[in-house]
Order: C-alpha cells, then structure tokens, then sequence
C-alpha cells in the first residue's frame, strides 16, 4: 500500500514539477551559454549591450530559481491541504492507514525539495562557470570544506529541519480542518498562532531556566565550571556532542510534530 | 446462520454541544437492502461516514465483519459519499487505474464496461463532466468492487429522473449478493420498493429497523406515506 | 412482462399476484425457463431478495419447479391453471357485479351490458 501512495504521489508531483524543471535547466543553460558567447559578443555588439543582456539572463535565470523552489513549497502544500478536503474522502476510504498518507506526502516533499535544490544548484554552477577548469576547481571546494563529517551533519541537520517545516505546516493544516468552513483561513492563523506560541513558550522556559540556575547552591555551580574547563580541553568532542544533540532535538520536534499531526488526522479526521 | 456483516453497538457521536447520534443499535446481515431514512439533519451521514472510517465515535462502536473501521474494513466496504470525491484534474481512465490498483475486490472489465454504457470518453477530465454524469460514474465505480458492505449517500441526490432510474437500476443489477448495501436517501418513492429492510433516524436516534413489506402490511401504507406521517410537521 | 408495483402494498404480494397472472395469460408458458431471479427482480425494480420469496411461494403452489440442473421452470398443469383462472375470474366478476350495484344498475342491465361489449370486441 505504501509503494502504491507513494507511486500516485510521485507522479502528481513530478507531473508538474518536472516541466518546470526541465523549463529553469534550459533558462539556465541559454544563459550560460550568453555567458560564454561573451566574447563574441562583446566584439561586435559592443561591450555595454553583452553586459545587459548577461546581466539579463542571469537575473531571470535567478528568479527561475526562486520560482522553482516556491512552486515545489506551495505544491507539496498544496497537496496535503487537499488530502484535508473533498479529496479525503476519496483517499482515506482506501485501505491504507492514514500514518502511510501523511508518510507519502511527506516523503514526496522533502524528496522533491531536496530535488528542486540539487537542479537550483546545478543552474547556479552552470550558468556561472566559465569553463570546465573553473568548474572542477569549484567541486573540489565544495568537498575539501571543513572535514566530510562537518557535511554530512549540515546535511543532515538542513534534511530534519526541513521534514519539521513540513510537519509544521501539516500540523497547521490538521488543526485549520477542525473548522471545515473557514478551512483555509483557520489553517493561517494556525500558523501564526502556534509559531508564536511556541515562540513565546522557548523565550519561558529559557527564562526560567536561567533564574533557576541563578538560585542553585554554589557547590553545584563549581561542580558545573570545573565540568566545563575539562570540556574545553576536549574540543572537539564538545562540538561532536553539541552537534549531536542539535540533531536530537530535531529529532524529536519532528517526531512530537508528526504524533500530534497523526493524532489528529486519525481519532479527529473533520472533512468538510 | 449467517454472520451479521454490519453492526452498530451503542454507537454515539457529537460535533461539540450538537448529538449526531444517540446510542444507534443495530445488525444487518449480508445480502441485505437497507434503506437509511431520515429527514436532513437526523444523522444519516453522519453514520455512513463512521460505517466508512472517515469518522471516529464517542462512545460505542461499529462493526464490518466483526471488525471496527479501519484499513481491513475498507478493503470490504465500498463507499460513496454524497458530495463529488473525485479529483476533478483526473481522467476518467487515471481513476479507473486507482481503483483498481488499490482495492483487490475491483473489477475492472465491469467498470470499463458500465463507463461504456455511459459513453465515457476514458481521456475525458472528471471536471469537464456534468454533475449528473459524474454522479453516475461514482456509482458505477462503487459497484465495481465485489464488496462485502456498500454504503450509499444520497445516490440520487440532485439528478434527474431518468438518470435516477439508470441509477437504481445498475444497483439492482450489480450489486454483490453476498453483500449488505445499505442507502441513504430522502428520496424515499423512488427507492422503496427495493428494500429489504428500513433503519429511520429521527435526531439522530434509531427510531424503527423493520422489513420493509411488514411496515407496509401493518401501516397499509407504502413507505414513503409511512415517512411523511412520522415526519409531519 | 409488464410489471406493475406499487408501493401502499407488500411488494411480495404482488409478486406472486403478477407472477401467477402472467402464468395463466400464457405470458410466461407452461415450461418455458424462469429467468433469473437478479434479472426479474431488475426487470420489476424490486431487489432479488424479495423476487425469490416470491418465486419460492410460487413453487410451493406448485406452479413452478427448480430442477437440479436445468433451473426454474413453470411447472403449472393444464388443470391447475383452469382452476386459478376460474378462481380469478370469479373474482373479477364479483367485483364487477359489486361495482355494478354501486352505480344503480341491475342484474338484466349488466349482462346486456356485458354481451354488448364482447360482441363489439368480435365485430
């Protein structure tokens, strides 16, 4: 059943992603090849003229980019915005489980997101490089960076804070559906309201946390610097742990997000 | 002994402060007609979308083969809603696909073969389609699958009478005998002489479940009289 | 067959009533093949379970059988049939006669009525 979601889903995304796809690559590539025409250009047309039109192109070529990334947010959106409405009714009568249509969706987004990046960058890289020496020597940069470990947990980091800004979006949209009337304004302030609540609640409990701290005995207090002079020492362990556990944190607000946004699609389902 | 196929055990459901239903009890077996009367408001819907899993009760429960709703039960039930579900941005022939591709109990060569009958164009987009037409493909799509209980809303709700004919008819025809179907309609004079059985919720509350010829020998009146007089203003 | 249900009373009844009638008119013979129960029940707008009490009251007066292999069959005898066409038109006929007395007309009046309306129908 999963495989079958996964497969609609799949294919309804792609059906209008990859045109656009496909349209920014070719912007790209018309633009990169004005870029290496420069020459040409500038020798008989004059150099103002390639100038503009080089300067044209790139800045179209940047706003594809952005469309292309918004396109791919606002449709995944979109998509689970829908599954909330007159559509449920046809998806959620099927037999699968509504844990594997939120996993559906939510797979196909960060994959297509994930996706729409890679084609963002790769336009970037093609419309700039200005030739394949330049071009080898940037991709070595980009690997030489830091050490590989310090990627991969920026990969990694960049991957959950992106299924959470899905999940966020999800959970809004769960709780917009408990007014099937004003579905879509509900879902708004949802937004508004929740971002701001959690908001409000961290800047609390980091409050609180910092007056509680400002009353504990002394001796715990010399406890915790001497603990932390011995850190210091081990500097990169430290930035191991704190890495780590910025990656559990994720972690666990993804997976808080996701049980309170299944919770709600599976014992609350509200179809208008 | 047949085993009962459908069953409510003290099933209850509110929406905030409003009662949709009050403690409905009731058994169907299979290769059962059910009609599902009420006027607006008396929690037909409401039912038939905690029969389909689309809702969860407050108290009590519902049972499809002994099962409570969920993903085993939609395998064996098929449901069609009262309002359009079907993405209007899809082709006749993607949602064929669909519903083959996902429920076991279709059967394909009978849907393509009603479509015909309702000259489809399989490349045709659902939303180019009028209401009527596209009612009558969701039903047709409904009766496709070889379910164990079919649940019907308002199947003949806003089409015209000879489409409403065409309706009835192709469920008569296609309907698994196996099956319990159960519709919900108000349309009481169109349907009545089909049934088998009658559940009327009056407020959200199971005011009768009986054969339907008993009402009729013991009121004298067809179904559709018996209605009016219980739900005079 | 032409059927005609109506809703004020049990489907079932008239069922048997139109079944048997269409048996004696000879609208469905001597053993000829009943159709399916799902086709009669399409044909009359009523739901097959209905149609088969009805066909199962029919066999059980003997006016139809249900062969191992060869399906419902009308299985009436040619004597049966006189008797239930007798019994209906006795039926009729007294209707007619009650209907008859209700407008004021006698017993004379009627059969001179009915004997003109059959030699019209010769003519």
């Amino acid at each position: 059943m999963m495989n079958k979601l996964l497969k609609y889903e799949c294919l309804a995304v792609g059906r209008i992603l990859v045109p656009i796809w496909a349209g920014t690559a070719v912007f790209a590539l018309l633009a990169a090849m004005i870029g290496r025409l420069d020459s040409v250009l500038s020798g008989t047309v004059g150099t103002p003229v390639s100038a503009v039109l080089e300067s044209f192109f790139q800045i179209l070529t940047a706003l594809f980019l952005f469309a292309t990334i918004a396109a791919c947010v606002v449709l995944n959106i979109q998509r689970f915005y829908k599954l909330l409405g007159d559509q449920g009714y046809l998806m959620f009568s099927l037999p699968a489980a509504p844990w594997q249509h939120m996993a559906a969706k939510l797979l196909c987004a960060c994959g297509s997101t994930i996706a729409s990046i890679l084609i963002c960058i790769g336009c970037t890289w093609m419309a700039n490089a200005d030739g394949e020496a330049e071009a080898a020597q940037t991709v070595s940069q980009q690997f030489s960076l830091q050490s590989s470990i310090g990627t991969v947990f920026l990969v990694v980091q960049m991957v959950l804070a992106m299924i959470s800004a899905y999940l966020y979006l999800y959970l809004c949209m769960a709780i917009g559906s408990r007014w099937p009337q004003q579905r879509m304004l509900a879902s708004i302030v949802t937004y508004f309201v929740l971002g701001f609540a959690l908001q409000m609640a961290f800047v609390l409990l980091f409050a609180l946390a910092a007056i509680a701290m400002t009353h504990l005995p002394q001796s715990v207090l010399d406890g915790w610097t001497r603990f932390f002079l011995e850190m210091s020492l081990h500097g990169e362990m430290v930035a191991g742990i704190m890495a780590g556990s910025v990656l559990l944190l994720f972690a666990l607000a993804d997976g808080i997000l996701w049980a309170v946004t299944h919770r709600l699609i599976s014992k609350n389902l509200n179809l208008p | 002994m047949m085993q009962v196929i459908y069953q409510a055990k003290g099933l209850c459901k509110r929406y905030g402060h409003k009662t949709a239903l009050d403690n409905v009890n009731f058994e169907i077996l299979p290769g059962r007609l059910v009609g599902l009367l009420g006027p607006n408001g008396s929690g037909k819907t409401t039912l038939l979308k905690l029969s389909a899993g689309l809702l969860s009760p407050n108290a009590g429960q519902i049972l499809i083969g002994g099962q409570v709703p969920g993903v085993a039960t939609k395998a064996i039930t098929s449901y069609l809603p009262d309002r359009m579900a079907l993405p209007v941005e899809m082709r006749v022939d993607d949602v064929v696909a669909l519903f083959a591709d996902f429920y076991a109990d279709f059967d394909m060569p009978k849907a393509s073969r009603m479509l015909a009958d309702l000259k489809l164009d399989p490349r045709q987009r659902i939303g180019t389609m009028s209401k009527g037409t596209q009612e009558k493909m969701e039903l047709c799509l409904a009766m496709s699958r070889a379910a164990k209980l079919y649940l019907l809303d308002e199947p003949l709700g806003g089409v015209d009478p000879a489409a409403r004919e065409y309706i009835l008819n192709t469920i008569l025809r296609n309907y698994n005998e196996d099956a319990a179907v159960v519709i919900s309609t108000h349309l009481v004079e169109d349907v009545e002489r089909m049934l088998d059985e009658v559940l009327i919720l009056k407020e959200g509350q199971l005011l009768t479940h009986r054969p339907v010829d008993e009402l009729r020998e013991e009121s004298g009146m067809s179904l559709d009289e018996y209605f009016r007089t219980t739900f005079r203003v | 067959m032409e059927w005609n249900i109506e809703s004020g009373r049990p489907v079932y009844l008239q069922l048997v009533e139109q079944l048997e009638l269409a048996i004696v008119t000879g609208a469905m013979p001597a053993g000829s093949k009943v159709p399916p129960v799902r086709e009669l029940a399409a044909q009359a707008g009523v739901n097959p379970n209905t149609m088969q009490r009805a066909l199962q009251e029919l066999e059980s007066r003997g006016l139809m059988q249900t062969h191992r292999t060869a399906g419902r069959t009308v299985s009436a005898g040619t004597e049966q049939l006189d008797e239930i066409r007798r019994q209906r038109a006795k039926a009729l006929a007294e209707e007619f006669w009650k209907q008859m007395q209700a407008l004021g007309i006698n017993a004379e009046e009627t059969a001179a009525l009915l004997c003109a309306a059959a030699e019209k129908e010769t003519i």
